[in-house]
């Protein structure tokens, strides 16, 4: 009802409180934290059970570890392929095997195209074969017509051969391809200048394949052309009129060219030992020795999980979980880290760390490795906590489901008991607005709810209240009958007895006095009358037989009555021209329209007639008396039509009991009429209306 | 020779001053106060009238009991009904109580008095066989305001007092309409608009227990009733 106050509805107000339940998953998401805290802590110490185990059967093998002074950077470490490459400079079939490359970065000059580059050495049964990627966006070729020219891209590829002897391979070709790699000679002619020339390796081949962003060149070398060590010395030159070589990146250093890095292989017997300790997946093992150099490393961290399960729209809303990422230490020839010098001297100890891109976190544990009593290496065991995170992110998955299933269901029944708790306190507004009419009189059709709830009692409250106001409505109505029957037989005693003593005959003093008696008494009778004319009335309505009237014939013959009965007061009749055929009760109809007049007479200021109308309205047909005079008061204009309410202020000769529109209001009722009383501000009438439906009965 | 009235009426004051203004018209009367009493008096001797209140002590009908009771012994007995209550009147008429009259308390003194003796004007011209009736024709209606009894078409419509004087003015003068005041003058009592209208309605209803077609009795709404002679 209130249109200016913003009205928040029961329904609103609990569909808020369901919000509540969102809170759910906020509390689960802490409890997940908590739970992956756990996971990582038992995950760490289960790897750090796994370091010792590996560790174990290692313990004082002096064998498997060697004591190398080598300096550590500078070696090559081959790994180990389980197929043959295919010499064609792409990548492809290199693809599991590329976390393994190290990485080699120009440093110093800062230049807009710096040179870097990835190697990787692996061997298959008697070939090692390796791949060099590199960057540098400006490629230069060797000229045709000058084999043997290195003021080009080159590749310098520095090795012992099987006699210890130091010896370079060239790969500097002069179009992509087959690069027919070769080594320079320096002869002397015959007038003894010296001059360089160039003797193509057969057992080596390489192919150099431009790429995006660079080059690859793919190398096969038999095994046994090489010795004990290895270098390649990437050299980019990016001005093709000067030739001036822009940087030179050995594997070794600067060193490269005079000595590359040892050759380091994984040991057969180590790597035959993890084979056999090492199954799990996506767990990486490592054996070092007492400098952090790799002897032997088996696994990958990277492990197919299965993220199917997991909805599409969580993967939108979560951050995703990279099953590939950068690995820092893949392909590595020597660890290093807080665990593995706590390992290498003495202590088993785990470690945290994040991948270089941040998209995992790793995990570490390191034990160390004893040779007669002194630390001769370590292993390493490392796992990614992709895993941890899968699981985490299925049981927030899970979580979020069902929270959003039961909150769909807490909110489904918060909405049904809202709407039905809403609906049922409307319905019993409804029902308490239609106990009483516009008049004030309770119709008595009030259904007592049988709930048993809170509502139920205030419906129950509500049917008893309107009860009792039943009970004192009808208390007042029946009072009017009631006290006109009371009052007759006293005013019978006193009429008779006046009139004995006016028939005994009395002096003019007393006669005088007995006029006044008999005026009162007859003023008296009169009360009576009118107290009992609408008990009368009551009974008549339930004896009133309805009949076709012409409601205009019988509005005409009324106010000639009028006329006759009011010779002060003027009328003034608008009626339709012709008959107008009402289903009525004739006698009730003039009766009331007598007591509307009467009122309309008493209340007319007399400068104006009295006016009546009838208009035929759609269904219905309208009934008015009008008259200028004093207007009803606010408020009052429902209630004017309740028993015993009386509003003059006029003083008027014959007494007045407010029955008169009381018993309008019963006839109009009887015809199902509706009754209304209001003034007209502008010209100071005030109007009586009657609606009544046109076809009735 | 002395008519004698019965009056019973519990309310003594009433009683005292009815039985007083009746004795002083010449009319030898009993008064009893409930109706036990006034039952063992009829049995001994019945009166030439009854007045009988019809709440009577405890009974709130107990008028009504007499009443069925006195004309077991005597269906001549000219019965006049007063009650406080308008209700009752048409109790007095729907029960065919056989009452010749029926006032409400506030009627005056004058009205009982000129019920009292047209009743016993009626029961002469019905006694005496000599006696000339007045009889007035109007068509199928007949009149005779001698014995003041009314027939319809020949037979006889059994009316009260009251309801042969509302008759008997409007059918004096045919089409000619009378409006409630009047029709209160004609039939001596001085009661609400609404009685008459009542009372007409119960005209009718007698009108139609002989003659279902009866329509002679035109209401002028706003004025009052006439007669209609076709």
């Amino acid at each position: 009802m209130s249109g200016s106050r913003f009205r928040f509805s029961i329904r609103a107000k609990l569909l808020l409180l369901s919000l509540a339940v969102l809170s759910i998953p906020y509390v689960g998401f802490q409890y997940l934290r908590e739970m992956e805290r756990y996971l990582r802590d038992s995950l760490e110490s289960s790897l750090v059970d796994a370091a010792r185990a590996v560790a174990g059967p290692l313990q004082g093998r002096g064998n498997l570890f060697p004591v190398s002074t080598e300096p550590v950077d500078k070696t090559v470490f081959v790994h180990k392929l389980e197929h043959p490459m295919q010499l064609d400079g792409y990548t492809d079939d290199w693809l599991s095997y590329l976390d393994w490359s190290r990485h080699y970065q120009e440093t110093g000059a800062h230049r807009p195209d710096p040179l870097s580059y990835s190697f990787l050495i692996s061997r298959y049964r008697q070939y090692y074969y390796i791949l060099i990627q590199v960057h540098d966006k400006k490629l230069v070729y060797q000229r045709p017509d000058t084999p043997g020219a290195l003021d080009n891209d080159h590749v310098v590829m520095v090795y012992t051969d099987g006699n210890g002897r130091l010896q370079r391979c060239y790969f500097s070709p002069s179009a992509p391809g087959r690069a027919r790699p070769f080594r320079l000679r320096t002869n002397t002619d015959e007038f003894g200048v010296e001059y360089r020339a160039a003797d193509y390796v057969t057992n080596i081949s390489g192919v150099w394949q431009p790429v995006e962003g660079g080059y690859n060149l793919e190398i096969a070398v038999p095994v046994s052309a090489v010795g004990e060590r290895l270098g390649f010395i990437v050299t980019d030159v990016d001005d093709p009129s000067g030739r001036r070589v822009a940087a030179a990146i050995g594997t070794a250093g600067a060193d490269t060219d005079a000595s590359p890095g040892r050759i380091l292989q994984s040991s057969p017997a180590l790597v035959a030992i993890l084979d056999k300790l090492v199954q799990t997946s996506g767990r990486r093992v490592w054996v070092l020795d007492n400098r952090g150099q790799v002897l032997a490393g088996k696994g990958t961290l990277s492990r197919q999980v299965n993220a199917g399960s997991v909805n599409p729209l969580y993967r939108l809303i979560l951050p995703a979980i990279h099953q590939r990422f950068r690995d820092d230490l893949s392909g590595a020839s020597r660890l290093q880290g807080e665990e593995i010098s706590e390992a290498l001297s003495g202590r088993a100890e785990g470690r945290w760390r994040r991948s270089p891109d941040g998209k995992a976190v790793i995990v570490s544990a390191a034990a160390p490795v004893r040779v007669d009593g002194a630390v001769r290496g370590a292993v390493v065991v490392e796992e990614a906590t992709t895993g941890i995170q899968m699981q985490q992110r299925q049981a927030m998955a899970t979580l979020f489901n069902e929270t959003l299933l039961v909150f769909g269901a807490v909110t489904a029944l918060l909405l049904l008991f809202a709407t039905r708790l809403s609906f049922r306190l409307r319905r019993l507004g409804r029902e308490a607005d239609a106990a009483i009419d516009e008049h004030g009189r309770v119709t008595g059709l009030f259904p007592v709810s049988r709930a048993g709830d809170e509502i139920g009692d205030l419906s129950r409250k509500y049917a008893d209240m309107l009860e009792r106001l039943k009970q004192y409505n009808e208390y007042l109505e029946m009072m009017a009958g009631r006290l006109s029957h009371e009052l007759r037989t006293p005013i019978t005693v006193v009429q008779s007895s006046l009139e004995h003593l006016k028939a005994k005959g009395s002096d003019d003093s007393e006669r005088t006095y007995l006029a006044r008696a008999r005026e009162g008494i007859e003023r008296l009778n009169l009360i009576v009358m009118r107290l009992s004319e609408a008990t009368r009335l009551e009974q008549a309505l339930q004896s009133a037989e309805k009949q076709e009237v012409d409601m205009t014939a019988l509005l005409r013959n009324c106010v000639e009555g009028y006329r006759g009965a009011y010779p002060e007061a003027e009328f003034s009749l608008s009626v339709p021209d012709r008959a107008l055929l009402c289903f009525v009760a004739p006698e009730l109809i003039v009766q009331m329209l007598d007591k509307l007049v009467a009122n309309a007479v008493d209340f007319s200021s007399g400068a104006h007639p009295v006016e009546i109308g009838l208009r035929e309205e759609g269904q219905e047909w309208e009934l008015t008396v009008t008259n200028y005079g004093a207007r009803l008061p606010e408020n009052m204009e429902k209630q004017l039509f309740n028993s015993m309410v009386s509003i003059r202020e006029k003083k008027g000769h014959e007494p007045h009991l407010g029955l008169g529109l009381y018993i309008v209001r019963l006839i109009g009722e009887y015809h199902n009429a509706r009754i209304s009383a209001g003034n007209d501000p502008r010209n100071d009438t005030v109007t009586f209306r009657i609606r009544f439906p046109s076809h009735e009965g | 020779m002395t008519k004698r009235v019965a009056l019973v009426e519990d309310e003594a004051a009433i009683r005292e001053n009815y039985t007083e203004a009746l004795e002083k018209q010449g009319y030898d009367v009993t008064g009893y106060a409930d109706r036990p009493g006034a039952l063992r008096a009829f049995r001994q001797k019945l009166p030439d009238l009854a007045i009988i209140d019809i709440a009577l002590v405890d009974e709130a009908e107990g008028g009504f009991e007499l009443c069925r009771e006195l004309r077991g012994m005597s269906p001549a007995l000219p019965i006049i009904f007063l009650t406080a209550r308008d209700s009752d009147l048409d109790v007095v008429s729907g029960l065919r109580l056989g009452a010749d009259d029926y006032l409400t308390k506030e009627v005056s003194m004058h009205q009982i008095l000129a019920r009292v003796a047209a009743l016993f004007r009626r029961i002469d011209a019905l006694q005496s066989e000599d006696s000339r009736p007045a009889i007035h024709r109007a068509g199928d209606l007949s009149i005779d305001s001698n014995s003041m009894r009314v027939t319809w078409k020949d037979r006889e419509v059994n009316l009260t007092l009251t309801e042969f004087w509302i008759v008997n003015s409007l059918a004096r003068i045919p089409g000619h309409v009378k409006n409630r005041d009047q029709l209160m003058e004609d039939a001596k009592i001085f009661v609400a608009d609404g009685t008459v209208t009542s009372h007409v309605k119960r005209i009718r209803r007698k009108f139609e227990s002989v003659d279902p077609d009866f329509d002679r009795i035109d209401t002028v709404y706003g004025m009052g009733y006439r007669w209609k002679n076709q």
